[in-house]
């Protein structure tokens, strides 16, 4: 379970986030909606402890990332924004050095690998040098290598970017499959359609702040609007009409 | 930490093992190339400089028939006497005979009576290759002339020391193994190139190239502490730094005794326990240049950029080399205080055979580590710092 209190960041004068607060649960899939800037990336980025919170705190399974960071980070896989590979590593072998680093070895860490590579069908390319990926591919080990250690929660910072439809589908069904092993997974986009296809909760996000949070359904009853894309938009125009 | 650490150093040592470019320029271009230029360069300078004095003396004299017995005493000292050219005068201006002997009629004449009987060399003085010979030639003459005087105030009662005044006496210090150590000079800093250019595509790759690659936020949200992480990037520049150091010396080990040395009088004994002397005294250096490294390629965004600046430091520790050309015989305290001027100081007296100062070791040990630890702890705080991301 991930819980964000209060949590926010300034950049010089720019408040990149004001206050978010949250808290997405296991076995649900909780959707970080916003458009571009409004702090969506610098939200995940603080929870997964690259960024030092200015203000408020988040949680993960408990552990307080400002004074717990190692132990936030064990209990969560993160995809983050970029997801570089070491070219001249074999997928596998970028896996399995995640695995070390999380202090796996010897044929507990092998036995993961092959789960992973199997639940991701990445057994065609897995053994070979990571230089020349197609971006689903990469994307898939990347997140074999996020969750090569097994983790609860599962943070992904915009991971359909770059991908085509067959591959989008493929991460959607993944994500899904996450969710039903009871896993919290915690997801942002600016897509609107991504995120209602997917998530039980949806957080909307705009200027650093939460403007609207619920399921679709909850979303949809309280703006007293069918179309989940008018409720978003609306979301949003309230939030820069207020100061 | 430590397990942290080491998984890191092995994914880096194994990631840049695979780098065909790195390993050519860490464990080929450095130690392997330097100690070959090295060489091509010695035996150049050593074969022009020897070449002369080794030849005999080919010397044509005109008009040898007046002074028989000045030609065979000079024919006594190996030198070959040549016949006159048909223009002497040309054959010395275009350099085919560096001195012309000249032995005009009246020297019999003037050797009877007693009084100086001249002869005349002919020479270009501005023809540089000439001036061992002609030293040479002088040089003889003047000692066949002094001779000849000795003889004759003998025959006529007189102590041939009276006419020494003063006598000149030269004790020349260097020891032969001194003397190549000048010309050696070089080889310490060929020897902390090596060690730079060893873990230079490292110190890039694992900091600057894993930020433009993407991949260090990932990285970073490993359970590692940043120190783990810098320590195990640090560690493999430093291993190859290592590698570069020990291939360095296996080929000058081996190059050394290639050169010709001994044709200009030199004794080098390069012998494996001066290898290891040399290994140890620049072992700290490894750590120091590693981490010197590491910093500056942290600072930078980019590969490239990191590249460019990294070429700068490439030449930092070059001017310390300068000083020991400049004062090539002394390895004073002070010197143990500043990186590469310690270890080149060291480097050279072990070259030169003597018996290396251990309190001067164990201060360049000392500072270097120092320097060292202090570049590796400010690199750990870059990594502390969110900038790092970029």
């Amino acid at each position: 379970m991930i819980r964000i209190d209060g949590i926010g960041k300034s950049f010089g004068e720019v408040r990149a986030v004001d206050s978010v607060s949250f808290t997405a649960p296991d076995g649900r899939i909780t959707g970080l909606l916003g458009p571009n800037g409004a702090g969506k990336s610098t939200t995940l980025r603080m929870l997964y402890t690259v960024l030092q919170p200015d203000r408020g705190t988040a949680f993960v399974d408990g552990h307080d990332v400002r004074e717990a960071p190692l132990g936030a980070r064990r209990a969560m896989g993160v995809l983050p924004h970029g997801t570089g590979l070491y070219p001249r590593l074999t997928a596998r072998e970028n896996i399995a050095y995640y695995g070390r680093l999380n202090g796996m070895r010897g044929p507990h860490l092998a036995r993961r690998v092959d789960l992973l590579v199997d639940m991701l069908e990445i057994g065609e390319f897995v053994d070979r040098r990571a230089k020349g990926f197609s971006q689903g591919q990469r994307i898939k080990v990347a997140l074999a290598r996020a969750m090569v250690h097994d983790p609860r929660n599962v943070v992904l910072d915009e991971p359909t970017n770059g991908l085509d439809v067959m591959a989008t589908r493929a991460l959607r069904e993944l994500i899904r499959k996450l969710k039903a092993e009871g896993r919290c997974i915690l997801f942002s986009s600016h897509v609107m359609q991504e995120v209602s296809a997917l998530c039980d909760d949806i957080v909307i996000i705009a200027h650093g702040r939460v403007v609207a949070h619920g399921s679709p359904a909850e979303l949809r009853e309280r703006a007293g609007e069918d179309d989940l894309e008018e409720v978003f938009v609306r979301a949003i125009m309230s939030a820069e009409g207020a100061p | 930490m430590m397990r942290g650490a080491w998984t890191v150093f092995l994914k880096e040592s194994i990631d840049n093992l695979r780098d065909r470019r790195a390993v050519m320029s860490s464990l080929l271009m450095g130690p392997i190339l330097g100690p070959a230029i090295f060489a091509v360069a010695m035996t150049a300078v050593l074969t022009i400089t020897a070449g002369q004095l080794e030849k005999p003396l080919e010397m044509p004299v005109i008009g040898g028939e007046h002074a028989p017995n000045l030609i065979a005493w000079l024919e006594q000292r190996d030198v070959i006497i040549l016949d006159a050219p048909a223009d002497p005068e040309q054959a010395v201006r275009d350099g085919d005979h560096h001195v012309v002997l000249i032995i005009p009629a009246s020297y019999d004449e003037q050797f009877r009576a007693g009084t100086p009987a001249s002869v005349r060399m002919m020479v270009d003085r501005s023809n540089r290759k000439a001036q061992a010979n002609i030293n040479r030639a002088r040089g003889l003459l003047n000692a066949y002339g002094e001779t000849i005087g000795r003889l004759r105030l003998i025959a006529r009662g007189v102590s041939p020391a009276v006419v020494n005044a003063v006598a000149i006496e030269t004790d020349d210090l260097a020891s032969p193994e001194a003397r190549a150590a000048l010309i050696l000079g070089m080889l310490p800093y060929l020897i902390v190139i090596s060690m730079l250019m060893g873990g230079f595509y490292l110190a890039i790759d694992t900091t600057a190239g894993e930020r433009e690659r993407g991949s260090l936020e990932a990285l970073l949200t490993t359970p590692l502490t940043r120190g783990a992480l810098i320590g195990g990037k640090l560690a493999a520049t430093f291993a190859f730094s290592v590698l570069a150091l020990m291939l360095a010396l296996v080929a000058f080990y081996l190059v050394i005794p290639l050169v010709p040395l001994d044709r200009v009088g030199m004794i080098i004994n390069f012998t494996p326990w001066m290898a290891m002397q040399i290994f140890l005294v620049n072992l700290p250096f490894a750590l120091f240049g590693a981490a010197l490294l590491t910093v500056v390629a942290a600072f930078t965004r980019s590969f490239k950029e990191a590249q460019t600046w990294l070429s700068v430091v490439l030449f930092v520790p070059m001017i310390p080399t300068f000083v020991i050309l400049i004062l090539p015989f002394q390895s004073a305290t002070w010197m143990m205080f500043v990186p590469s001027l310690s270890q080149g100081a060291l480097v050279n007296q072990v070259i030169r055979g003597e018996a290396l100062d251990l309190i001067q070791v164990a201060l360049s040990w000392g500072t270097t580590l120092l320097y060292g630890f202090a570049l590796g702890a400010l690199a750990a705080r870059l990594y502390r710092r969110e900038a790092v991301l970029g």
